[in-house]
């Protein structure tokens, strides 16, 4: 497959420098009508050809076999098989990537910006369906209407009503109405807000590193075989992916290491017969593999959706430090997680930080009535130093697939703690956790 | 023989549309407006019809009505369910939990007065 497009890509990078087919063929040593082979993919090359003429086009061999047109060729493939098309020639790819590297780059960066608007409009429809603001004041705006619809029809209908009951009526038409128009522009403001900060709201805009893992579901197949040389393979993601923001570069330089070296303590295969055998237990998982349950924590969270023609359980995972901003977040469909400032004081994840060390399991249950469960632990970091104090790094995976692997009577005895996201969005009233009035409350 | 009703539903401003849209029909109203106590009112009462909205406070609708099927003496009341919520699954889960009818908000009152009559015919 690759053969077809060494060929392509000598001839494209020979005529590049504006050197004749003899002039190149002299330079690497082989007949002009070799190379003409060569250079029409009628031959394949590789060994010390290959090296000799990579280096009269002073190029890197790498180059000419995949060189960076392979995210390319993957891309296009990947938009081909998008659109179903039958009439695109598959079969001549390669060719064409080689032969028009503009024209190829851009249809690749295309279905790149399609792939994240995509993203963008799925986020916004989960949004939509789980955000527990806009699910209140649908709540709301659809009660305030019934009052509406049901009263007006009442006076409408009615011939008679006693004095003071068509008073009140018209009183609480008045009333809901005007909490009708409340809510509406609340509401508008929420979305106002939404897209004015949108810049830093990486949940409608994700950031580069949350698009990373979100085009990879969290799961890094190619770490997951020690035989392919994790180091080049993480050298490889991060030049792919090219994050600009040096800070981002090193975070996701960190994250990347911390999965290789997870996925080396805990292989894959070992960790899904071992983890269904101890029915998710993190503990029990931890003691096996003797690491930290953090560890077990990112594993979980990490997992394929599939593995060996099952699916797995689907798990969430947020990390923050003491003073509860966030360090690592994958949020699942049904569970969206702050990006840098903190949660709902009642997540299990802050209580954890007032007992490091100590595992703390409960089911949460959020105000639109899907529950989870949680496990959180709360660890030291930065002890035995006289000068500076210890920090704390707090996580809790979550999942809610629990049904299908926790016991009847393990559920049964665990806490449920009504939860909700953060105050301002927060329809749930006397919470003794309350910090500050919901911006729906009427 | 005079129909009852109880109205277990926290909205202050749909209880009285609704409960004078009731007893417009002359059947006799009772109102719960808390989820907690709910199904004792419901033993207590014995009505002909329970309408019970799926958001109420501290206790949900829908573990209302579960413990109204588990309980022997109340299992076989028609419930009417009205929620603001009109998805397919959400339909599907009061169906399962027992539901005799299942009404979005926003209703109409005609369609909900017709569905009352059925339910207690």
């Amino acid at each position: 497959m690759v053969r077809s497009l060494i060929g392509t890509r000598i001839r494209e990078r020979r005529r590049a420098k504006k050197l004749s087919q003899t002039m190149l063929a002299e330079k690497a040593g082989i007949s002009t009508s070799y190379m003409n082979l060569i250079e029409h993919n009628h031959r394949a090359i590789a060994g010390r050809t290959l090296l000799s003429i990579a280096e009269s086009l002073e190029v890197d061999p790498k180059e000419l076999t995949e060189g960076a047109d392979h995210l390319v060729l993957t891309q296009l493939q990947e938009a081909a098989n998008m659109i179903s098309e039958k009439t695109v020639e598959l079969n001549r790819l390669e060719e064409f990537v080689g032969r028009y590297p503009g024209w190829s780059n851009l249809c690749a960066k295309l279905y790149e910006n399609i792939q994240q608007q995509e993203q963008r409009l799925q986020a916004l429809s989960d949004r939509l369906g789980h955000d527990p603001f806009f699910s209140e004041a649908m709540h709301l705006m659809l009660s305030n209407v019934t009052v509406l619809h049901s009263t007006s029809d009442i006076l409408a209908t009615t011939d008679e009503i006693p004095a003071a009951q068509f008073k009140k009526f018209i009183q609480n038409m008045k009333t809901e109405s005007e909490r009708l128009s409340d809510t509406i522009t609340k509401l508008l403001s929420y979305f106002d807000e939404t897209t004015s900060t949108e810049t830093q709201s990486p949940m409608l805009a994700p950031s580069k590193l949350d698009q990373f893992w979100e085009m990879h579901d969290y799961h890094l197949y190619e770490l997951e075989k020690p035989e392919l040389n994790p180091k080049a393979q993480i050298k490889k993601m991060m030049e792919a992916w090219n994050f600009q923001e040096s800070g981002e570069q090193r975070l996701a330089e960190a994250l990347v290491g911390r999965y290789a070296s997870v996925a080396d303590h805990l292989p894959l295969d070992e960790f899904i017969v071992a983890a269904v055998d101890y029915l998710y237990n993190p503990i029990l998982l931890a003691q096996k593999f003797d690491c930290e349950l953090h560890d077990v924590f990112f594993r979980f969270a990490h997992l394929p959706s599939e593995y060996d023609g099952q699916t797995l359980p689907q798990f969430g995972l947020i990390e923050c430090d003491g003073s509860g901003g966030v360090l690592f977040r994958k949020p699942l469909k049904t569970l969206s997680l702050p990006h840098k400032s903190s949660a709902c004081p009642l997540w299990p994840l802050y209580r954890a930080i007032s007992q490091p060390m100590q595992p703390v399991r409960a089911i949460i249950e959020t105000p639109t009535g899907e529950s989870f469960l949680t496990v959180s632990q709360a660890v030291w970091s930065g002890l035995n130093n006289y000068t500076v104090p210890p920090t704390v790094k707090s996580a809790m995976v979550f999942t809610s697939d629990y049904q299908r692997f926790l016991p009847t009577h393990e559920r049964r005895a665990l806490p449920t703690i009504k939860v909700g996201m953060s105050c301002e969005i927060c329809p749930r009233t006397n919470c003794s956790a309350r910090r500050s009035d919901s911006i729906l409350d009427n | 023989m005079t129909k009852k009703v109880l109205l277990i539903e926290d909205e202050p401003h749909i209880v009285e549309a609704l409960s004078f849209l009731l007893r417009r029909e002359s059947w006799q109203v009772e109102i719960h407006n808390d989820g907690i106590g709910a199904v004792n009112k419901v033993s207590e009462l014995t009505p002909d019809l329970v309408i019970l909205d799926v958001m109420l406070p501290n206790i949900g609708g829908m573990e209302i009505l579960h413990d109204i099927r588990q309980n022997q003496q109340t299992a076989q009341t028609p419930v009417l369910m009205l929620t603001a919520k009109g998805q397919q699954k959400d339909r599907k889960a009061a169906e399962d939990a027992g539901a005799s009818l299942f009404m979005t908000k926003p209703f109409s009152n005609q369609e909900i007065i017709a569905s009352i009559r059925e339910l207690v015919a």
